[in-house]
């Protein structure tokens, strides 16, 4: 172990930011080695595929079991891909493990102090996977804690794209998924990272997610949530340290029934000539509770940072708030932020409705038109999916 | 047809149309003239039934309904289609989103292109009052409002507007076009020209009124 248990234990109380979680409350079920019931459909809802066409290679974690990691032929020598535990014996990969991430809170402490499950992702120098890396996190106990560790290393030159999807089954109302994602981009490399969410009304979720860029790497996630929560906090860092290396962090978040969303991003731009860029896109509907945090702090000349935060109120009853924060240690930094609430503008609703749309539907037109993944750097066959999760979603609203 | 009696209609309190009375018939081409600020744009908006502009008094009917107290949803359902001087940019929405029927692309010069754009984002001016047209079009309206479809475009375009008041004409619909181009008034050869000014009708009468009054619709 990296860490002295002592310290880690004493790190159990601690909790920086978000609604403190008792850990005791939950249990840490191992999962089966087989799919349960009805986990396909679940796991089409946040974009995983498994009949494998579509996919480079696939990770699927049921509770604690890794239970499916195939790697498509055509990417045979592209990539390897293994659960943590089994390239932790494997390889020495100390360097990449709590790096990314800081070793700070109650979570993380927790993940390495009960044996996380998760995936070791390595695209090999030079390689380009064109066809999307999945895995998905499914939780199908109820009452369970899921606990993950993923190390992802793109090597010099590569560039890949991966689809996170994270879900509970139906049964599995009442969970807590932590998980440690670190993602290191060697030079010149480039990687997407694809998150799509659906938990249960009754999940609470702490990613602690960490990147580290090499000169003239660029990092692009797409994160989506659309279904209620009950309670995710995350704040991803990600450090720009290499020359030209740049960022890019977008989110669609949908704030639906008493959901508690506290999301956000940090960039670091150490390197000089680094780029950062966070843009949120949230509907705040019912009596959702969103929270945008985004920072960009430059500690390098000739370094460039943008925030962009945009929330539509649907809901009287629902509360949102946007801290965005620029930080410059350099004369030549250019950071900048663009901030708004609001509500759905009424000259945009009537004009739709005098092309004969209904209320409903034309808010529905400008909500699914809020939540636009065009911007989204996404393969067609993904953004096909998110739009029609979007579809999905607006049915009824 | 189209009957307003005594129609008095505010904006933010402010009074903007002082007793209207007009009929409009089935089918017959109507231009509107008057100076900037006279009413002629807060008519057609309070025909549209756009909330902002605020029936005081008076009554709208249409094929014998009152549709005073009615939505701006009823009203286009009922048939009423407008084109807008300055349409909204609806960001996320796109032009196929709301057109559902492309046919008339060609009648107005509108590109494929168009259907993927974001309504009125990053369009020229031309090309925004043929996406108005093109809508207005495609909803096979009775009546059809067109406020300014000649203003700030090029000659090409001029050519797809007398194009798009053909098309409704060939429906039978009841067409209002505001303008301030004569040879635009000329072009189409309105059934009837209306003088808009202090938010009453000051002129009605034929295409040879033409004669006695500029652009503005005044004495000259």
């Amino acid at each position: 172990m990296k860490f002295d248990r002592k310290y880690l234990e004493s790190l159990l109380s601690v909790n920086p930011i978000g609604n403190d979680i008792d850990f005791s409350t939950f249990e840490m079920p191992s999962g089966t080695n087989d799919l349960p019931a009805g986990a396909e459909d679940d796991m089409k809802k946040v974009g995983i595929d498994l009949s494998e066409n579509n996919r480079s290679a696939t990770f699927i974690q049921n509770n604690e079991a890794s239970l499916y990691k195939n790697i498509n032929k055509v990417f045979n020598g592209k990539l390897e891909r293994m659960p943590l535990q089994e390239a932790m014996k494997k390889y020495n990969i100390d360097r990449y493990y709590f790096n990314a991430v800081e070793m700070k809170d109650k979570f993380t402490a927790f993940s390495e102090l009960n044996n996380p499950g998760g995936y070791f992702l390595r695209v090999f120098a030079g390689e380009n996977v064109e066809i999307p890396i999945q895995a998905c996190f499914l939780i199908s106990t109820n009452n369970s804690i899921q606990n993950v560790h993923n190390i992802i290393i793109i090597e010099e030159g590569a560039s890949a794209q991966i689809i996170n999807g994270c879900t509970a089954q139906y049964k599995a109302k009442r969970t807590l998924h932590i998980g440690v994602t670190e993602i290191y981009l060697e030079k010149g490399s480039k990687f997407i990272y694809n998150m799509i969410h659906n938990w249960s009304s009754e999940s609470y979720v702490r990613p602690r997610t960490g990147v580290v860029l090499a000169d003239d790497a660029k990092f692009v996630s797409n994160y989506v949530t659309l279904y209620p929560i009950k309670d995710i906090q995350t704040f991803p860092t990600v450090r720009c340290d290499g020359a030209n290396s740049s960022a890019t962090l977008r989110s669609i978040v949908y704030g639906r029934a008493k959901s508690m969303l506290d999301l956000g991003g940090r960039i670091i731009l150490n390197g000089a000539g680094s780029r950062g860029e966070i843009i949120s896109h949230n509907v705040v509907a019912d009596e959702s509770n969103n929270i945008t945090r985004s920072e960009i702090i430059s500690n390098a000349p000739k370094t460039k940072g943008h925030i962009e935060c945009r929330a539509l109120m649907a809901s009287d009853n629902a509360k949102m708030k946007t801290i965005p924060v620029l930080e410059s240690s350099n004369k030549d930094a250019e950071l900048t932020h663009e901030a708004s609430i609001g509500k759905i503008d009424e000259e945009q609703l009537n004009y739709l409705m005098s092309r004969g749309i209904s209320e409903d539907d034309a808010v529905a037109l400008m909500v699914r038109g809020f939540l636009d993944v065009d911007e989204m750097e996404l393969t067609p066959y993904l953004k096909k999916s998110v739009k029609e999760l979007i579809d999905k979603t607006m049915e009824g609203f | 047809m189209l009957k307003i009696e005594d129609l008095h209609v505010s904006v933010n309190g402010r009074k903007i149309i002082n007793g209207v009375n007009f009929t409009a018939e089935d089918g017959k081409v109507y231009v509107i003239l008057g100076k900037n600020g006279g009413g002629k744009t807060s008519l057609l908006m309070s025909i549209m039934g756009i909330p902002k502009y605020k029936i005081e008094s008076g009554k709208i009917l249409f094929n014998d309904t009152d549709i005073t107290n009615l939505g701006v949803y009823e009203r286009a359902k009922m048939g009423i289609a407008m084109a807008f001087q300055r349409p909204p940019v609806v960001n996320g929405v796109k032009l196929i989103d709301v057109v559902r029927n492309p046919m008339f692309s060609d009648v107005v010069g509108v590109p494929d292109s168009f259907f993927e754009r974001d309504l009125n984002s990053g369009l020229s001016g031309g090309e925004t009052k043929r996406s108005e047209l093109l809508q207005v079009l495609s909803m096979r309206p009775k009546l059809a409002l067109l406020d300014e479809p000649d203003s700030g475009v090029d000659i090409d375009s001029i050519k797809y507007i007398l194009n798009a008041i053909n098309e409704l004409r060939k429906m039978n619909a009841t067409v209002m076009v505001v303008t301030h181009n004569i040879g635009v008034v000329k072009s189409i050869s309105p059934d009837e020209i209306v003088v808009i000014g202090n938010g009453r009708i000051i002129r009605r009468g034929g295409v040879d009124i033409l004669n006695n009054i500029n652009f503005n619709g005044d004495d000259q």
